[in-house]
């Protein structure tokens, strides 16, 4: 009988294994991330966390500016504030207690912790709903209510697993990328990493490059998160990776030569995003030999796409800094994610910069396919 | 993985259509989602709760050119068997015009009453005839149709023909909406209306043909003018000795002793297209007292564009009542007197 149970288990779990392959998934987690970042055994972890603030500077949550009792509390209990803390505390009036949770977080949940400062608390950056700095436009733009589904942008939720490992069960093993969720600490670092807004690969925090997203030196304060005032740039290498380059951590299917050219054919399957890290970088003028972008009209910035979205965001080869970031050169304008979406979400469907219903549709494809020719 | 199928652009876009000067796939009507899709993935619509159909994708992808599909199915997802686009593939599945669909039917499974010999069959790697374009992957709606509707110095080309068919840059089919303007080629009552009798040609040029030179750029012995050695023997006399029925520079009786007859033509109540340097057309469905001497047969005369039930894809127009896609006739000699005293 014991022999015949442990026949049957073996049975399961070779079908098991069997399914996952051929259902293409990876079946060695180290794997998976080596097949995500194949420059990852590369990155030396000790080095990255050593290497100074560069386009990052200034990042809050980070060596000065990282305070512990922000987040922590040590008894979930807390009478008076600190020493020179400013006041009026995000957490209310004291004395203050707390339902003891994990970490001794002041939250149960780090979404609901990032939450009490990042949402409607003027001069920290709102990152859901409405702009309580009232901003232009946000970089990022702006998350929905946690735990309310987001066909605008990311999802953000409350109890979910952090851990690298469970971050692929989000869409694999049985999860599906249309309810994928995601937590704050999944894309930011919350004890800083030295990197623009605290960045890091959701799959390998610590493993991430630097990454080019290029603060305007003369902004200050809440500006600093202006879109206007957010440039970006890349050297191709981990000295300075495209922002994007994180992303690749739960869209990898959407990035990368495999993806939007699986049969090399020279002719794009997927839509170009820049990914330096996997050989597939891009430029708006390299449609041009075949027609299917127009690196005049792009340069030009009028007319077809223009008419109510404005120039939408790109990353320069090369550019280091906010000024070289913002040169407008076909040849070396490369369209990456965050050239169509907000990273939290927008107003639109699909975090998109502009409105893909009302109106002209061509708006924001046009201003490097001008094909309306509106 | 669930798959949503919703495809109710219908009234929003339609209504769109008919607002425009022009018809659809082209300037403010040029909507890109409906036939690409950036990541071939979308769990949601383009509305800002996620609400909003699209085009379902093919499950065959991703494709090329990020579209949703290969490029007939693509199509073919509107444009058969829908209420809110032209139907172009076999039997009318959509909204029926009153007089039939101006350029009939496309075929591509070889079966009745739409067989290869009908017309154009999607495809199909068959040479064109009279000419030497072909297809290697098989013949595709953008072989035709300029997909994004703007092409060339022929801005908005009729039916958005492809100024790049049959390879090289040429002329497309110049086109007026609402009110004619004798210096285009082809003249709509209305937009986005497929009935054969919203449909009407002029000739701003009478020793051409626009439809004609288009249609050449696959079929180019087919096409020219009496000037043309692959039309007419240019040591016979003038306006005779052709080698192939003419497409263009030659009216309707210009020539006596047996040849086409003007009031055999305008004598029929329902008549083929022809082309009328004066956009004078007569009344469909009466015989027509008084007509110009100038009226020229041209490839849409005797051809539905895309095809119909007969072979050639050609209309057996006895003239005796509507037309329809097939003709009112049973058989070719029909259409041959619609013009022609010969034989009867």
């Amino acid at each position: 009988m014991k022999q015949i149970i442990y026949i049957l288990l073996t049975i399961v779990l070779v079908l098991f294994i069997v399914n996952l392959a051929v259902a293409g998934d990876f079946t060695d987690f180290e794997a998976g991330l080596n097949y995500i970042h194949p420059s990852r055994s590369n990155n030396n972890k000790v080095i990255n966390r050593n290497m100074s603030l560069g386009p990052g500077d200034n990042v809050y949550h980070n060596g000065a500016t990282l305070l512990c009792s922000q987040c922590h509390v040590m008894h979930a209990s807390m009478q008076h504030p600190h020493d020179g803390q400013t006041l009026p505390d995000p957490f209310g009036p004291f004395p203050q207690n707390f339902t003891p949770s994990k970490n001794l977080l002041k939250a149960s949940d780090p979404v609901a912790l990032c939450l009490t400062c990042h949402d409607n608390v003027a001069g920290i950056p709102d990152v859901v709903g409405a702009d309580v700095n009232g901003l232009t436009a946000r970089s990022a733009g702006f998350f929905e209510s946690p735990g309310v589904d987001n066909p605008r942008g990311h999802k953000l939720d409350y109890g979910l697993d952090a851990s690298s490992s469970n971050l692929c069960l989000r869409c694999h093993f049985g999860g599906t990328f249309a309810t994928a969720a995601v937590s704050c600490i999944d894309c930011h670092n919350p004890h800083g990493n030295y990197r623009p807004r605290n960045l890091q690969w959701a799959s390998d925090p610590g493993g991430e490059p630097q990454f080019g997203l290029l603060i305007n030196p003369a902004a200050t304060g809440m500006s600093r998160y202006e879109k206007a005032n957010v440039g970006f740039g890349t050297t191709n290498d981990a000295n300075l990776r495209e922002v994007s380059n994180m992303c690749d951590d739960c869209h990898h299917s959407f990035t990368g030569s495999n993806y939007n050219d699986p049969d090399s054919n020279g002719i794009h399957n997927r839509h170009p995003s820049y990914d330096s890290e996997r050989g597939s970088t891009n430029n708006i003028g390299q449609g041009a030999s075949r027609g299917t972008t127009d690196p005049t009209h792009w340069e030009n910035g009028t007319g077809a796409g223009f008419t109510s979205t404005p120039r939408l965001r790109f990353v320069n080869n090369g550019a280091t800094d906010f000024t070289s970031s913002h040169v407008v050169d076909a040849n070396v304008n490369g369209v990456f994610c965050l050239s169509c979406h907000s990273a939290h979400g927008s107003s639109n469907a699909f975090g998109l910069a502009w409105d893909p219903v009302v109106g002209k549709n061509g708006e924001g494809c046009d201003q490097c396919h001008n094909k309306t020719n509106l | 993985m669930k798959k949503l199928i919703f495809l109710t652009f219908a009234f929003v876009a339609f209504l769109m259509c008919s607002a425009f000067a022009g018809d659809y796939h082209t300037g403010a009507t040029l909507n890109c989602n409906e036939c690409h899709v950036m990541h071939y993935s979308q769990t949601h619509g383009y509305n800002a709760d996620g609400t909003g159909s699209f085009t379902a994708m093919g499950t065959s992808g991703p494709y090329d050119n990020l579209l949703r599909n290969d490029v007939n199915d693509l199509c073919l997802t509107c444009h058969d068997n829908q209420t809110f686009a032209p139907d172009v593939l076999a039997d009318n599945g959509g909204t029926a015009p009153t007089n039939g669909r101006e350029a009939g039917a496309l075929n591509r499974d070889n079966t009745a009453p739409y067989y290869d010999a009908t017309g154009h069959t999607l495809g199909s790697t068959d040479i064109a005839p009279g000419g030497t374009f072909t297809n290697a992957d098989g013949l595709n709606c953008t072989d035709c149709h300029q997909p994004h509707g703007y092409g060339g110095p022929t801005a908005n080309p009729y039916r958005n023909l492809n100024p790049f068919s049959g390879g090289g840059f040429h002329a497309s089919v110049s086109y007026a909406v609402g009110t004619n303007d004798l210096t285009m080629d082809v003249f709509e009552n209305t937009a986005a209306n497929y009935d054969l009798n919203n449909v009407h040609f002029n000739e701003p040029d009478q020793t051409a043909s626009g439809f004609g030179a288009w249609c050449k750029s696959c079929h180019t012995d087919f096409h020219g003018s009496s000037a043309d050695a692959n039309m007419r023997d240019q040591a016979g006399p003038a306006g005779e000795d052709w080698y192939r029925h003419p497409t263009a520079d030659a009216n309707i009786g210009a020539l006596t002793g047996g040849h086409s007859e003007l009031s055999t033509f305008s004598g029929k109540a329902y008549r083929v297209h022809v082309m009328s340097s004066t956009g004078d057309w007569g009344t469909y469905g009466t015989p027509w007292t008084g007509a110009p001497a100038d009226l020229t047969p041209s490839c849409m005369s005797c051809h539905k564009a895309h095809g119909n039930q007969n072979a050639f894809g050609l209309i057996f127009a006895k003239g005796d009542a509507n037309l329809g896609e097939q003709g009112d006739g049973t058989t070719y000699s029909d259409l041959c007197k619609q013009c022609h005293v010969q034989g009867n």
